[in-house]
């Protein structure tokens, strides 16, 4: 066990010049007071710099929520074609007791290989197979629980209950936004949240500043962005007396960082204003652009999900560091939208084509604008589903095996990494835990996940607790 | 190490080479080189672990070694140095230079600091300023204008005093204490996790609190309150309100998140849901990490992985159950009044059934003719309810292969007899006692009783709930039906039923631990309206397992052990809808209709319950048939006619004197369910009027308060360490027990959990933590700072006390108080170093830029609850209502399916405090404002700093309503002029009249508001508009929501 990862050393505390350099203003940093209540920042400040040289500056977290079937789309099984229909002896289990009367289930979808690397791709990812020579194939993911919501954490902050900070949370806390005018953490969404509820994107107990800021793909974007007043100059004219009373009583109390903080985030939150709408403005774009999205879709839900995508873009290049994308719920119900305990092919169908041509696109558009080097694209699900059924067109949760993969800076192209055995049961070649996913996307952004630590309650946390190996093969 | 991980110990003391470790340094085995990814060890460095191992391998955190002053270990040091775990002591305040500063020595200790310091403490602060801090820090709420001019006006030297008591006596000052411990108990109202269900009754805790922190319950009764308040020998009884107070401690332990039903198949679940109560327990009143010893001893507090699960132990021995807290007496006058009613009830059904039992031979001979097609006779066309009763009887004999159960079979086989009557009639009673004889030794073969309700006690069943009675229900009980044309819902046996006197008495039933050794349970239940049967493993309370009620008679029914768990305790529950922590459940499970889950209805009843192996419940052991065949046997069908209406006739009769037996039960269930005797509300006068009399009485049973809480009902069992946390690697087992480093030398007793031990260790005026923990955390929510400023964390990697001896002092004399929290409050307030100015002078930013000395009074941003509250407050639409449930937050989207339904844009103007904290997704607005995540423990909140609080305050439409109600209000009173008005609006939302500048400032801000609204300057005091956007200028200022 490694000692610098659990409760043990007290980092140096902050001098005073050290609190003051940080408590300029804007995203990524908090108030003084906040800074000073604990000795939390001291993790920080012993890391000033990054652990190691960073391969990229961002993260697009294209989550499937629901649980993708992995042996219908990365991982063919040509095995099961001749088990399909065949009793399912094994131990499966979904209340209390073992389920009986399963049988063995072949994909309905055909595989093909693709690319200069020869890697297989279902039928159903037609666009994102064209970009396999991108992709690190991680085929051999495991986690802990069958159960949504618990995995959905797992994915999202590294435990399987509520209360922890979330990926993007620990990424914006190590780094902070690049453009102090945009939150570090944006999560765009068409109005379904995964189970688990927003406790996935929470900043658990890190300060309020690292929580995910959502973007609703349609109605009003963002939560009061969108001035109160219609009148301009009706705003301008309460926060110009605002400003001036708030100097005032500054100066009735002397010096106090945090009011002056608060009194600059106003002008801060004013620009934000039309800062966020020109962000998810796409005025600017082509149509070229709009059309590799798949804005021009005759489906809605495509045309959405496109939407969200582009939009990503735009945030990373706004500096973002970290956008989550989530899927809607069109075909999943409640618990996720890959969610296809029945109606397998209708289901992981639409969801497929929803979410392939805006995936594709991101690809293809980071690398034509430079942008792919730095960024890291992650498209991954909570667990897999199982390769045999009660039904002939469904499948359950399957933690024990499922796919992931990751494209952009510093990961290496056409590569499959690990593997499942031959009936896609059980992850059994170069086992990936989705604390080893958390612990390479750090390593991309230049963070040891043994060293980005908070304390909280009395102990050191990370996001990986006392697990996480980083993936060096996919390293490139 | 010693106990080994997979491969088994990696030390043997005293042996190097049987050691895994030294094999492993030495590359001894191809399979196992340490260290993993590393070069090979030094030989020197190898021989150094070989000679550590072969010296005893002494270990500095050993869990073997018991704790205690005194002991070389590493925690023997910690125990006699750190500061914390030494005894708390009184000491006296110290010499200061500048004695005319006060005289009071909390302000001493303070003085004496600054003076090392070589700075002073800043004058005293203005009236308006300090009457408005002390209503937002014990209040949480601002003063309102006449309060403030009041206390203005109040030149005596009393006039602070007063004050300070004034509003230590507000019922605001509770509302903003219980939501600081709130936070440190992760208060939450929904389970979170997967379908986020609801946290039953959650609400009730936090009245508890605020009705707690403003009687000033003692701290220490609190704290017996959270962890035994179920226990206590002498439990706070509240008759004001009729409730039990002390059982409401105890939803401490459940407030934590909780899944539905994966705790069995995934051990790691369970084990975390206690882990977290563990860790609230231990943050919340000791101000330690003891969580931290889960998978290995505590590296920094002498905290023993052994002391945790001996903690564990104690937690886990309880259930984790509903529990009604209402007051025996609880509807004590309408029970009276109904159980007063009852016999009249009964004797008129009495009076009736013997008039209607008359008639049997007839009509059952009127039946029997029927049935066969023979003529009817004359006599036989009666009226009309004759005719209904011959009709009914009729049916009865027509069942298809009757039974043997059914009193008609007797007659069905005397009927169709082929030789003579009397041969017939010995072949029937013959083959009643042989199969009597048969089921009675099948029965006793094959099944084991498993609790008698019949007997007080039940046979170690345990019942709660105002349904539930502490003595069986007599043979011949029967409920009164509160709705439809029948009068009675029927006549039970012997047993608990939750609806002998109405069925809006809620009830939990639970059977003792089921042994597993027989395979199946059954159990003979009735129930309805949502009373449901449930099956708990392993205290997984949101189990899927359980099974919606709907039978008014009793039936057997079967479940399975749990045997394929033999170490996991289960129990079975019977719940009416109030004690289910499933309703209201998730969309797809048990179809609920709006209706049934408002409807105030809910019962069961339970008479039997057995284990066994066979795959079938027990046998009808045909008891009640006896009687058919005693005495002379009948001639013919007409003196068999004349026997079965002897029966009924003296089943009635026995009923009626109260005497029936169980066999006299059946006979008139059988009798009311064929319709030989009426049981409708309408059959006569007197019944009529009695039923209905009966009804309006139940209709004043009031609702049942449920909280979620602890019950010790099982010999408590102690828990075996987990290896690394894993909950699929047991290890040794240590008695239950709390932290050796309070107490060395604790015993629990045998049976229950030994939570009540545990209290007591910790509302102890020995516990070095206990009093220091929470003189902290009150230090902390008057300064915004703690004189430790990790309030959770006083172990060895908290931080160190600013005023160590000011600690002790406060510590010693909150417990010579009496642990009253008002009085500590009281005394903090009256310090001058409460009442210093916040303005920055001097060299004091230079030398202690943290003011951690206090020069100065701290300015702090309100916390999230106090921002909404002051918008209320100001804007007039503050409803000051205390108590009750809870209103959902405003939400953009709601997701009814996750619970999370839809709430009033102004959360009908009430307190913060009573938002519903939902997990998944609370309240946008107050968690803008550092509202803190409910999971864990939080006695430190954040107070953030970022644009979105600017945003909410610019443009959230909730801080626009609340403008809007503002200027609305503002324009129904006349003023003078805008300057007038705009003074009204500084005095009310800041306590002050605005400066000269000021004036001059608003004034212009309305002139130009005016004229951008077009609004003429001879209609600007009646413009909504403009007034409006004054009113919302001013909810934007900093000074409206920083403390100073």
């Amino acid at each position: 066990m490694s000692t610098d990862q659990c409760p043990g050393h007290a980092a140096n505390p902050l001098s005073r010049r050290e609190i003051l350099s940080r408590a300029s203003n804007g995203f990524g940093l908090v108030a003084l007071s906040s800074l000073l209540a604990d000795r939390s920042y001291a993790g920080l400040a012993a890391t000033p710099t990054l652990h190691f040289p960073p391969k990229i500056k961002n993260v697009i977290f294209c989550f499937m929520p629901g649980g993708v079937s992995h042996i219908d789309t990365f991982d063919p099984k040509p095995k099961l074609e001749s088990l399909d229909g065949k009793p399912f002896d094994g131990f499966y289990q979904v209340g209390a007791k073992k389920e009986t009367n399963r049988k063995w289930l072949k994909s309905p979808w055909k595989f093909q290989q693709h690319g200069q690397s020869g890697a297989w791709v279902s039928e159903l990812f037609p666009q994102v197979a064209k970009c396999v020579d991108d992709l690190a194939i991680v085929r051999s993911m495991v986690s802990g629980f069958p159960l949504h919501p618990r995995a959905n954490l797992l994915m999202h902050t590294g435990r399987n209950v509520g209360g922890y900070p979330s990926l993007g949370s620990w990424i914006n806390y190590a780094l902070a936004s690049e453009n102090k005018n945009l939150p570090g953490y944006v999560l765009l969404h068409a109005g379904a949240v995964p189970p688990g509820g927003l406790e996935n994107f929470s900043n658990g107990f890190l300060p309020a500043t690292y929580q995910a800021m959502p973007i609703q793909a349609e109605g009003k974007a963002v939560a009061n962005i969108e001035p109160a007043d219609k009148d301009s100059a009706v705003q301008r004219a309460k926060l110009d007396v605002v400003a001036q009373e708030d100097r005032q009583f500054l100066s009735t109390i002397g010096a106090n960082d945090a009011i002056e903080s608060a009194i600059r985030n106003y002008e801060l939150a004013y620009k934000m204003q039309s800062i966020v709408p020109d962000v998810l403005s796409l005025d600017k774009e082509s149509e070229a652009t709009k059309k590799l999205y798949g804005l021009d879709a005759t489906d809605k839900d495509q045309r959405l999900y496109g939407l969200q995508c582009l939009r990503a873009r735009r945030l990373i290049e706004s500096g973002v560091r970290f956008v989550e994308i989530t899927c809607p719920e069109i075909y999943g119900g409640n618990n996720g939208t890959w969610d296809q305990h029945s109606e397998l092919r209708k289901g992981h169908e639409g969801n497929a084509r929803i979410t392939d041509t805006g995936v594709a696109a991101l690809i293809k558009d980071l690398k034509a604008r430079g942008l792919f080097k730095e960024t890291l694209i992650v498209w991954a699900t909570e667990f897999g589903r199982t390769p045999h059924s009660p039904t002939k067109d469904g499948r359950d949760h399957h933690e024990t095996a499922f796919t992931v993969w990751m494209a952009g800076g510093g990961v290496k192209g056409g590569v499959v990494y690990g593997g499942t055995d031959d009936v896609g049961m059980q992850s059994v070649e170069d086992v990936t835990t989705v604390h080893d996913l958390h612990a390479t996307i750090l390593r991309l952004l230049g963070l040891d996940h043994k060293k980005l630590i908070y304390q909280f309650g009395g102990r050191d946390v990370s996001l990986t607790d006392v697990h996480g190996q980083v993936i060096e093969k996919i390293l490139s | 190490m010693l106990q080994g991980g997979n491969r088994g110990p990696a030390l043997v003391p005293g042996d190097a080479n049987a050691s895994l470790v030294a094999k492993s340094v030495r590359h001894d085995n191809k399979d196992l080189k340490m260290p993993v990814g590393a070069n090979k060890l030094a030989a020197s460095e190898i021989a150094a672990l070989e000679k550590w191992i072969n010296a005893g391998a002494a270990w500095p955190t050993s869990t073997t070694t018991t704790m205690g002053p005194g002991d070389q270990s590493y925690y023997g040091k910690l125990l006699r140095e750190h500061w914390a775990f030494q005894p708390v002591t009184d000491p006296s305040p110290p010499v200061v230079k500048h004695g005319n500063w006060s005289n009071r020595p909390m302000d001493q200790f303070i003085l004496a600091a600054l003076e090392k310091a070589d700075l002073e403490p800043s004058p005293t602060t203005d009236k308006a300023t300090l009457i408005r801090r002390l209503s937002y820090v014990l209040t949480g709420l601002p003063p309102s204008p006449l309060e403030v001019d009041l206390f203005a006006r109040d030149q005596s030297p009393a006039a602070y005093a007063r004050l300070i008591d004034r509003m230590l006596a507000s019922p605001h000052f509770g509302e903003h204490w219980a939501r600081h411990w709130m936070d440190v108990t992760r208060f939450a109202e929904t389970f979170g996790n997967d379908w986020n269900y609801e946290l039953l009754g959650a609400w009730h805790y936090r009245d508890y609190l605020i009705r707690a922190f403003n009687r000033d319950v003692p701290y220490d009764q609190l704290i017996r309150e959270h962890i035994a308040g179920d226990l206590l020998a002498k439990p706070r009884l509240n008759t004001r309100e009729g409730i039990n107070e002390s059982e409401i401690g105890t939803t401490f332990f459940r407030l934590g998140e909780l899944g539905h039903d994966d705790c069995v198949r995934f051990r790691q679940i369970r084990t975390d849901v206690v882990d977290n109560q563990i860790d609230t327990l231990g943050k919340a009143f000791q101000g330690l990490t003891i969580a931290c010893a889960r998978c290995h001893d505590h590296k920094l507090d002498p905290i023993p992985t052994a002391d945790y699960y001996a903690l564990y132990g104690v937690l886990t021995s309880s259930r984790m159950v509903t529990r009604t807290f209402d007051l025996a007496d609880a509807n004590a006058a309408t029970k009276q009044r109904l159980t007063a009613m009852k016999p009249r009830i009964r004797s008129e059904l009495a009076r009736l059934w013997k008039e209607e039992v008359a008639q049997v031979p007839g009509n059952l001979m009127a039946a029997d003719r029927a049935w066969r097609g023979l003529p009817t006779k004359e006599h036989d066309t009666v009226g009309d309810l004759a005719l209904n009763r011959v009709q009914a009887l009729l049916s009865a004999l027509e069942v298809p292969k009757p039974k043997l159960e059914d009193p008609l079979y007797a007659w069905v086989r005397a009927a169709n007899a082929a030789g003579t009557f009397a041969d017939q009639w010995q072949a029937i009673a013959a083959n009643y006692r042989t199969e009597a004889q048969s089921r009675a030794a099948f029965n006793r073969a094959n099944f084991r009783s498993f609790g008698d309700f019949s007997k007080d006690g039940f046979g170690g069943w345990n019942a709660d709930g105002n349904g539930a009675s502490p003595t069986p229900a007599a043979d011949g009980e029967f409920a009164v039906a509160s709705t439809g044309t029948r009068a009675i819902t029927g006549i039970f046996p012997a047993g608990i039923y939750t609806h002998t006197l109405s069925e809006r008495l809620n009830a939990a039933v639970r059977s003792p631990l089921v042994p597993k050794d027989k395979k199946f349970v059954s159990l003979l239940l009735m129930g309805g309206k949502l009373g449901a049967r449930r099956t708990v493993l392993d205290n997984c309370m949101l189990s899927e397992d359980y099974t919606i009620l709907d039978r008014d008679t009793l039936s057997w029914v079967k479940i399975p052990n749990r045997d394929d768990q033999p170490e996991l305790p289960f129990y079975l529950e019977l719940a009416t809808k109030a004690d289910n922590t499933r309703i209201p459940d998730r969309p797809d499970r048990n179809k609920i209709s709006v209706e049934q889950l408002a409807a105030p209805q809910s019962y069961f009843g339970i008479a039997r319950a057995v284990l066994h192996d066979v795959d079938e419940s027990p046998k009808d052991e045909l008891g009640q048939m006896a009687r058919l065949f005693e005495g002379e046997p009948p001639t013919s069908l007409a003196s068999l006619a004349e026997r079965y209406t002897a029966i009924a006739r003296e089943a009635i009769n026995a009923w009626e004197e109260g005497r029936a037996t169980t066999d006299d039960v059946t006979w008139l269930d059988w009798l009311m369910e064929n319709k030989v005797l009426s049981n409708t509300a309408d059959a006569s006068a007197a019944l009529r009027n009695a039923v209905d009399e009966y009804r309006a009485i139940e209709s004043l049973i009031a609702a049942p308060r449920v909280i979620q809480g602890l019950a010790d009902l099982d010999p408590g069992y102690d828990f075996p360490i987990l290896i690394g946390g894993d909950a699929s690697r047991p290890g040794k087992v240590p008695p239950r027990g709390f932290l050796s480093l309070i107490n060395p030398a604790q015993q629990i007793k045998p049976f229950g959990s030994g939570r009540l031990e545990v209290a007591d260790m910790i509302a102890n005026s020995k516990n070095p933590l206990t009093a220091r923990v929470m003189v902290n955390r009150i230090w902390q929510h008057m300064f915004g700072r703690g004189i430790v400023s990790t309030a959770d964390n006083l172990g060895v990697y908290g931080e160190r006390p600013s005023h160590p001896e000011l600690l002790d002092h406060l510590a010693s004399k909150f417990v010579s108080d009496g642990w009253s929290v008002k009085k500590l409050i009281r005394e903090i307030a009256l310090s001058q170093t409460f009442q210093q100015s916040s303005k920055t002078y001097g060299k004091a930013a230079a030398v202690d830029p943290l003011n951690s000395l206090l020069s100065q009074f701290p300015v702090r941003r309100m916390e999230a609850e106090s921002i909404r509250d002051t918008l209320l407050a100001v804007s007039g639409r503050l409803d000051r209502t205390l108590y009750g449930p809870s209103i959902q937050p405003h939400r953009d989207e709601p997701r009814d399916y996750r619970k999370l339904h839809q709430g009033p844009l102004d959360g009908d103007g009430r307190r913060s405090i009573y938002t519903k904290v939902t997990r998944h997704e609370g309240s946008r607005f107050l968690e803008t404002f550092d509202f803190p995540n409910p999971n864990i423990a939080r006695g430190n909140r954040d107070l953030s700093n970022v644009p979105p609080q600017a945003l909410a305050l610019m443009n959230d439409p909730f801080v626009l309503e609340q403008a809007d109600v503002w200027a609305a209000r503002l324009r129904e009173r006349e003023a003078p002029s805008a300057e007038a008005r705009i003074e009204q609006m500084f005095r009310t939302a800041l306590g002050r009249p605005p400066s000269e500048a000021e004036r001059a400032r608003f004034s212009g801000l309305t002139k130009e508001l005016a004229s951008l609204h077009k609004v003429e300057a001879s209609k600007i005091l009646s413009s909504q508009a403009v007034w409006k956007d004054v009113a919302h200028a001013i909810f934007n200022l900093k000074e409206l929501v920083y403390v100073h």
